[in-house]
C-alpha cells in the first residue's frame, strides 16, 4: 500500500513561485514539471478588427496585435484566442507570443500537445528540477485558408517582467506547428483577438470544426 | 498596399499555386486525409467572395478559370 509520504512525494507540490508546480508520475512524463492554477480569465484587450502580415520569415512576423504584460494582475498566465487564416499556398500556419522587450518567445503553460502546444519555437525555463524546454507555438485549427476560430492558448508569463511588450507573431508552418518556414507569397490574417489574464481552455465561441 | 490589393495579390499567388499543383497532377493529402489542393481551392474561393474583392472592379475571370480547372482535376482523383 502506498504510504501518505509516498503519495505526497509523487505529487511533488511546490508553491510560492506564482503557481503550483507538480510532477505527475502516472503520466509517463515524470521527467517534466507542470504547473496548476484555478480557471479564471480577466479580459484586458479586445481587438475585433482584422490585421495581417506576410508569412515572410521563419522566425515569425508581427500580426499587428500586442500588449504590455502586467505583474499586478493576480495571475501570471495570459490566455489568448483569435480567428485567423493563411492565404492559399504551400504552407499552413501557427502563432506564438513574442516578448519584444527581452527578445524571446513566451512559453505555453503546457509543454507538448498536438493541435495546441508545439515546438517550432521553444524556450528554456528554470524549474525545481533544472532547466527544461517549453514549447511556444500554437498550431492553427479549423479551415487553414478560411477564417476560423482558434483554440484558447494559455501562456506562462512567470518568467516575463512587468511592462514587457508582448506581440502576437505568426508564421507559415508544416501543419503541426513543429517547423516554421518563410514564404512571402502567403499572408496571415487575424481578427477577433481576445487577451486576458487567467487560464482558459476551449475554442472561440463561434468555432466551426470544418470536418476535423 | 491597400487591403483590396493585398487580397488580389493573395489570390494571384493562390491561383499560381493551384495551377502548379494541377499541372503536376498532385495527389498530396492533408494530415486529415483530404486532398491538399482542395484546401487551396477553398481558400481562393473564400477570398474571391470577400466584398472588397467582389466589388473591386478587377477582372476575376482568370482566377475563376484556375478554380474551375482545379475542381475539374480534383473530380478525377
Amino acid at each position: 500500500m502506498t504510504s501518505h509520504a509516498q503519495k505526497l512525494g509523487n505529487l511533488m507540490l511546490h508553491g510560492g513561485d506564482r503557481g503550483i508546480q507538480f510532477r505527475d508520475n502516472k503520466s509517463g512524463r515524470s521527467d517534466r514539471i507542470s504547473s496548476l492554477v484555478s480557471p479564471h480569465w480577466a479580459r484586458r484587450h479586445n481587438y475585433e478588427g482584422q490585421t495581417s502580415a506576410s508569412a515572410s520569415s521563419a522566425n515569425g512576423n508581427y500580426l499587428g496585435r500586442s500588449f504590455n504584460y502586467q505583474t499586478n494582475m493576480e495571475s501570471p498566465y495570459v490566455s489568448i484566442t483569435l480567428q485567423g487564416y493563411i492565404s492559399s499556398g504551400t504552407y499552413y500556419w501557427s502563432w506564438a507570443l513574442w516578448n519584444g522587450t527581452q527578445s524571446h518567445f513566451v512559453p505555453l503553460a503546457v509543454h507538448d500537445m498536438p493541435n495546441y502546444s508545439k515546438n517550432a519555437k521553444t524556450r528554456n525555463i528554470s524549474t525545481i528540477q533544472g532547466t527544461q524546454t517549453m514549447n511556444c507555438v500554437v498550431p492553427y485549427i479549423g479551415a487553414v485558408h478560411n477564417t476560423s476560430s482558434q483554440s484558447w492558448a494559455t501562456f506562462d508569463c512567470r518568467n516575463e517582467s512587468d511592462g514587457d511588450a508582448l506581440y502576437i507573431y505568426g508564421a507559415a508552418d508544416n501543419g503541426t506547428g513543429a517547423t516554421w518556414y518563410s514564404n512571402s507569397s502567403q499572408t496571415i490574417y487575424i481578427r477577433e483577438v481576445l487577451i486576458g489574464y487567467g487560464f482558459v481552455t476551449g475554442s472561440q465561441y463561434d468555432h466551426i470544426m470544418h470536418g476535423q | 498596399m491597400s487591403l483590396k490589393d493585398q487580397y488580389i495579390t493573395d489570390i494571384t499567388n493562390g491561383c499560381n499555386y493551384i495551377d502548379e499543383q494541377v499541372a503536376a497532377k498532385t495527389t498530396e493529402k492533408t494530415p486529415y486525409g483530404t486532398w491538399k489542393i482542395q484546401e487551396a481551392v477553398d481558400g481562393v474561393k473564400f477570398q474571391l467572395a470577400i466584398d472588397e474583392v467582389k466589388n473591386s472592379g478587377v477582372d476575376l475571370s482568370a482566377f475563376n478559370t484556375s478554380v474551375s480547372n482545379a475542381e475539374a482535376y480534383i473530380a478525377t482523383l
